[in-house]
């Protein structure tokens, strides 16, 4: 008898009694997949699982295009775990619960709570990147709500542990990948040196999103608080910048057309000289100085970003994703700022 | 000379997430029937599952005479259903749903994927009403027949929905961007609103077992 994927999925959620305890499941469970149109090969596709006369679904799967990304919701599932564990009682209202990891007709399948909200990404249109007020509103929110996370997650590091050496491959690839200036080396050189002085020192380390943007914030209902979705690339790490300053480049590149790189890369740069004034610094400001942990100063933490993401799929997936060269352009505009020296000035 | 990289690759198909609807593993075996099979024959073997594919070029009598014809299978797709213009999709539905039948295994499951009626014949996706697919495929020996709604195509889906009323207004609330007035929810909650609704799918698939 064949049965469907799917079919497996229910059958094995059913099969678990502490989950169907917990949630109090009931059959039928329909299931829509969200196959997300023309999105990577290498993404994950999202099944939404109703039960029975549910208006809302209850479960929420992940499925990768290719079975051999299990990785990624392997990384998921236990940093998810981490964060439930250090949240405790907040979890629940930052986070969706990652129920299960499972492997059904040789594919993975991580399965998690449904988080009732609305995406950042889908109420922000292109006339809310106009209205600045707007913009500072959700600059702040998500900073603090970010900051809570962080405080929550804060760990004493042990001897093991070492991010060093995935911060260093990073940038090995982004020298290899990328023809770059004198100035821009040097620059790399800079972050090198910082991260192997400065942050090396930190006794804490944090959990980090590793993917922190609007697309993946949902503001919960009813309770109106930033929840966070998509913990793919989450990790430990002594160094909250990428984090950081990650929300502050993908709001910038959201907030322009889309355009070719180089155009694109120009734009967001304006775009954020023009948040320069009010928005990053109260950004930051509402983000605070953390004591235990690192946060660089913005002219390498937004650097950082840019090579995080400028090779994340290459070293990932093996090769490139659709928009990661925009990075690589933005790096290059960010190191050759012309009025670098007061944009980056007390920040 | 060091110049910029950009590693890129032939892409893995993204539209095969119907998959998803079928047994599909290292142990079952498929057939891809129709347009692109040869093509989706390489994503699934690239995949780790072993598929065989069953060209469009071919007509029904062809098919006695294929080595092919000497194998059965778990799962037999044609998600892009059967293109009016080849050999094949001038035969009669009824007989090439028959003649892929006998390449089941007992249990076994076809998918099939077609436009909605009103799309006419403006692509070389076969269009009809599931009414109408329904009716053929019982006329071909399948009993238990399962339809998904498909939004925005059976080439790239974005969406493929259970026929349920819930998931179905989750969908469009979320495609929507959340924009659907209460009001509107509150009249396509209506069951009887919903069953004429879902008849105006752009496109469907069709699981059916014998």
């Amino acid at each position: 008898m064949t049965v469907s994927l799917l079919d497996k999925l229910t059958a094995a959620l059913m099969s678990m009694e502490d989950l169907t305890e917990s949630l109090h499941l009931e059959l039928p469970i329909a299931w829509l997949i969200l196959t997300n149109g023309e999105a990577e090969p290498d993404d994950n596709i999202i099944v939404f699982g109703f039960e029975a006369d549910r208006s809302l679904p209850t479960l929420v799967a992940k499925i990768p295009r290719s079975p051999k990304n299990a990785w990624m919701l392997q990384t998921e599932y236990d940093r998810l775990q981490d964060a439930w564990r250090c949240l405790g009682a907040q979890a629940p209202l930052r986070l969706p619960k990652p129920l299960a990891m499972l492997t059904l007709d040789d594919q993975p399948v991580l399965v998690m709570s449904y988080l009732h909200g609305v995406s950042l990404l889908r109420t922000s249109p292109s006339r809310f990147w106009r209205n600045n007020n707007q913009i500072r509103e959700l600059f702040i929110d998500s900073a603090r709500a970010l900051r809570e996370m962080n405080e929550h997650t804060a760990t004493l590091v042990s001897p093991d542990d070492d991010d060093l050496s995935d911060f260093l491959l990073k940038i090995s690839k982004f020298r290899e990948l990328f023809v770059l200036s004198e100035k821009e080396q040097a620059a790399l050189d800079e972050i090198i040196t910082l991260q192997k002085t400065q942050t090396a020192d930190f006794t804490y380390k944090v959990l980090l999103q590793g993917d922190f943007w609007h697309g993946n914030i949902v503001r919960g209902k009813p309770h109106g608080r930033l929840m966070f979705l998509d913990w793919q690339y989450s990790r430990w790490s002594r160094d909250v910048s990428l984090d950081v300053y990650m929300f502050v480049l993908a709001a910038a590149l959201a907030a322009v057309p889309r355009r070719m790189d180089k155009e694109r890369a120009e734009d967001a740069l304006k775009t954020l000289m023009q948040w320069r004034t009010e928005i990053l610094p109260a950004y930051l400001s509402a983000y605070g100085r953390p004591v235990n942990y690192a946060l660089l100063p913005a002219r390498y933490g937004l650097l950082l970003c840019c090579i995080e993401k400028a090779v994340r799929s290459v070293i990932d997936f093996g090769s490139n994703q659709y928009g990661d060269s925009v990075w690589r352009v933005l790096f290059s505009k960010l190191v050759n700022m012309p009025e670098g020296g007061s944009f980056y000035e007390g920040i | 000379m060091h110049t910029e990289q950009q590693i890129l690759r032939v892409p893995l198909d993204h539209s095969v997430d119907w998959r998803f609807l079928l047994p599909f593993s290292q142990d079952e075996t498929v057939l891809f029937v129709g347009d692109q099979s040869n093509y989706l024959k390489k994503v699934f073997e690239d995949m780790g599952f072993p598929a065989a594919a069953w060209p469009c070029t071919i007509s029904l009598p062809d098919v006695s005479s294929l080595r092919l014809s000497q194998s059965t299978f778990h799962i037999v797709a044609m998600p892009y259903g059967m293109a009016a213009d080849t050999p094949l999709g001038k035969t009669d539905a009824t007989s090439i749903y028959g003649a892929v039948r006998a390449f089941l295994k007992p249990g076994g499951v076809l998918l099939l994927g077609f436009n909605n009626v009103f799309r006419g014949n403006d692509t070389k996706i076969p269009a009809a009403s599931r009414g109408q697919i329904r009716k053929t495929l019982r006329r071909a020996g399948y009993l238990a027949i399962n339809f998904y709604g498909v939004y925005p195509n059976v080439m790239i889906p974005e969406y493929i929905i259970p026929l349920e009323l819930f998931p179905f207004l989750f969908a469009m609330d979320f495609h929507l961007r959340s924009r659907l007035p209460g009001s509107l929810l509150g009249i396509l909650s209506n069951r009887l609103v919903f069953t004429g609704i879902s008849n105006l799918l752009p496109a469907y698939f069709a699981v059916a077992k014998p």
